[in-house]
């Protein structure tokens, strides 16, 4: 079980949720980072309607595995806003995030819990009422305990030093990207594009990411803030610029997004004429979040994968969108 | 390792040291425990054993397989309904070769029996299947979906016919000699007709029941929200037609009947052991929580103390 720290409107129809969650500290063991995800139960515990949990992309989390804490050496303090110093040079991670579920509310014993001690981690969610579950979710209040399974799914590529980074996030696909700029800004150069239909949406959503190490690009729908057009449509301005310049042949640029698929279809086809390698976030309706029932599965160039265990992050140029 | 693990976990766990005898049996299939995993909700349970020790069930129905790959349905594959849900997985799954190749080597070292669950579109479909797995010393049996609501041909048209489930039972049983579960589908007229066919036609055992077919409309796109149109409704919506059926069949006493449907907690559990199933399968309740039939079986253990039963075998049939 895990408890509601806060629950704040940030937006239309927009909330931030901090809970406080026991998540185990052995490295590839349920470690909260970036781009893996926690399937919330929305229901009264008595009721089984609606009955599947909801996966929500973690959008920060403090107090997980010190080895990925130490990747940058100083950092902004999400819940204080002071600069912090997280100690010593730990290394980079070589892998990518490790599935594995590690956190119900169960009693139940649990292989995990036995291999590991616990202490108190913070996790947050960014999300967007879209229906029932994102509304129920919405009305548990601070002090309230929700069942929070996870983190789970496979994360982002972290090992990333000096490099030339871009992020894209679209809408609520800007989510998962916070917790990954946070990752990233202090070793490399970042380049943030971030975009929504308007500024009251957008302007929330990227609040966070202004207070980073990194360049910042906006794009509405509505022109009600930063450029006009798609966040794609932004990026694709700026490096076909660059690339006429020639300048990408020598760049160790990677990119990584998150966002609907039309903009990741687009961003893909781009990413594939331009030579660019990156990773993608995929959403897909889901009901276990720990690979078994095979219902968000993705068509990519390795056949199906699971969103939720192979995925939710996959290498950008196997995925299939057509069938996704 | 391991050893140390399992140790720990003894130490830790109350239940471990509990007087209820909990063994049972479907037919020849002896089981130590009466929680099963539903077939496709469990994979072939490299997943589930990341998270807890698999001799904590009474044996594992895997996914079900066909004789050819295949791909699966195209998304959405699920939908959530009041208490319940509907998928339209569309039986995805590596095929025979694949399932022997790359599943049965490690299904071998699972301790509880493994049940490999098969699907066809065709009578000679299932003479397949059922000659490519005989003498298969890493499975305990096969569990025969004739009721499958999520692939075109075949599926659920067999199991709704008393006649096409002899058939097929039959061609299941000239190439198997082991032990055979014949999952029958809630969609049926007389389901007393099919399970006698089933037994006639020399099954073990019935699993009762499958999915129920469904649908849901999305009222903004005016559409089925699933890829596939129709699925199979689960969950606790489900229950109270499965336990109907599990009453009903207990009472008529054909085969020994593996009970489920919506089955999400040790109560839930009971009441199909009350209605005359010998043993049940979780499912649903596994996407919720992957821990659900541990927890489920803890349940029982409760309740059974609560009861001053010392086994199980003592509430089964009671309510009937």
């Amino acid at each position: 079980m895990a408890e509601v720290i806060s629950q704040t409107e940030i937006g239309p129809d927009l909330y931030k949720l901090k809970i406080s969650a026991r998540i185990p500290q052995a490295p590839a063991e349920g470690v909260a980072a970036p781009g893996r995800f926690c399937h919330l139960q929305v229901r009264q515990p008595e009721s089984w309607d609606p009955l599947l949990r909801r996966p929500l992309s973690i959008y920060n989390a403090e107090g997980y595995n010190p080895e990925l804490t130490a990747e940058t050496d100083r950092e902004t303090d999400f819940e204080t806003g002071h600069e912090t110093d997280h100690g010593t040079d730990h290394g980079t991670n070589n892998e990518r995030a490790h599935k594995t579920i590690r956190n119900t509310d169960d009693e139940t014993d649990h292989k995990a819990f036995h291999k590991t001690d616990h202490e108190t981690d913070q996790l947050e969610f960014v999300y967007q009422i879209r229906g029932r579950g994102t509304r129920l979710l919405s009305q548990f209040q601070a002090g309230e305990q929700i069942d929070c399974m996870g983190p789970l799914g496979s994360g982002f590529t972290l090992d990333f030093r000096g490099s030339s980074i871009i992020l894209l996030g679209g809408g609520l696909g800007i989510a998962p990207l916070y917790f990954l700029a946070r990752k990233l800004a202090a070793n490399n150069d970042l380049q943030v594009y971030l975009g929504a239909s308007s500024a009251d949406l957008l302007e929330p959503l990227a609040a966070d990411f202004a207070r980073l190490d990194l360049r910042l690009t906006l794009a509405t729908d509505d022109g009600s803030l930063g450029r006009v057009g798609t966040v794609f449509d932004a990026f694709r301005e700026d490096f076909t610029e660059k690339f006429q310049e020639g300048k990408n042949s020598q760049q160790s640029d990677y990119i990584f997004a998150c966002g609907p698929v039309p903009l990741l279809h687009s961003l893909q086809k781009y990413m594939t004429a331009n030579n660019l390698p990156g990773e993608f976030s995929l959403e897909k309706r889901m009901a276990c979040g720990s690979g078994v029932c095979l219902s968000c599965v993705c068509q990519t160039a390795k056949g199906n994968q699971r969103v939720c265990y192979e995925g939710p992050v996959l290498p950008a140029r196997e995925v299939i969108f057509n069938g996704c | 390792m391991a050893a140390d693990n399992s140790q720990r976990e003894r130490a830790d766990n109350p239940r471990i040291n509990h007087n209820i005898d909990l063994t049972t049996a479907l037919g020849a299939l002896q089981l130590n425990n009466p929680v099963l995993t539903a077939s496709g909700t469990c994979g072939f349970g490299r997943e589930l054993a990341e998270i807890y020790e698999l001799s904590e069930l009474g044996a594992l129905i895997v996914k079900g397989i066909t004789v050819e790959p295949r791909s699966g349905n195209p998304s959405p594959r699920i939908a959530e309904t009041p208490a319940g849900m509907l998928n339209s997985i569309g039986l995805e799954n590596p095929g025979l070769e694949g399932f022997i190749r790359e599943e049965l080597p490690w299904l071998a070292e699972v301790k509880p029996p493994v049940l490999a669950n098969i699907s066809g579109h065709s009578i000679s479909d299932f003479s397949r299947l059922a000659e490519g797995l005989a003498d298969r010393e890493e499975i305990a049996g096969l569990e025969v979906n004739v009721s499958c609501p999520n692939i075109g041909a075949g599926g659920l048209a067999f199991g709704t016919d008393p006649e096409m489930v002899a058939r097929v039972t039959e061609a299941v049983r000239d190439y198997y000699s082991g032990f055979i579960l014949i999952k029958l589908t809630p969609a049926v007229g007389d389901i007393l007709a099919v399970a006698q066919a089933a037994r006639d036609a020399g099954a073990d055992a019935l699993t009762v029941c499958n999915t129920m077919p469904g649908i849901d409309i999305d009222v903004e796109t005016q559409a089925s929200v699933l890829g596939n149109t129709y699925g199979g409704l689960s969950g606790p919506a489900l229950q109270p037609i499965a336990l109907k059926l599990v009453y009903q069949l207990a009472q008529a006493d054909i085969l020994p009947i593996l009970g489920g449907g919506g089955i999400m907690s040790g109560r839930d559990a009971i009441k199909f052991f009350l209605a005359g199933a010998r043993a049940v399968s979780v499912g649903t309740a596994t996407l919720l929580n992957p821990l659900a039939p541990v927890k489920i079986k803890n349940e029982i253990i409760d309740y059974l103390e609560e009861q001053n039963c010392s086994s199980l075998e003592e509430i089964i049939g009671r309510a009937l």
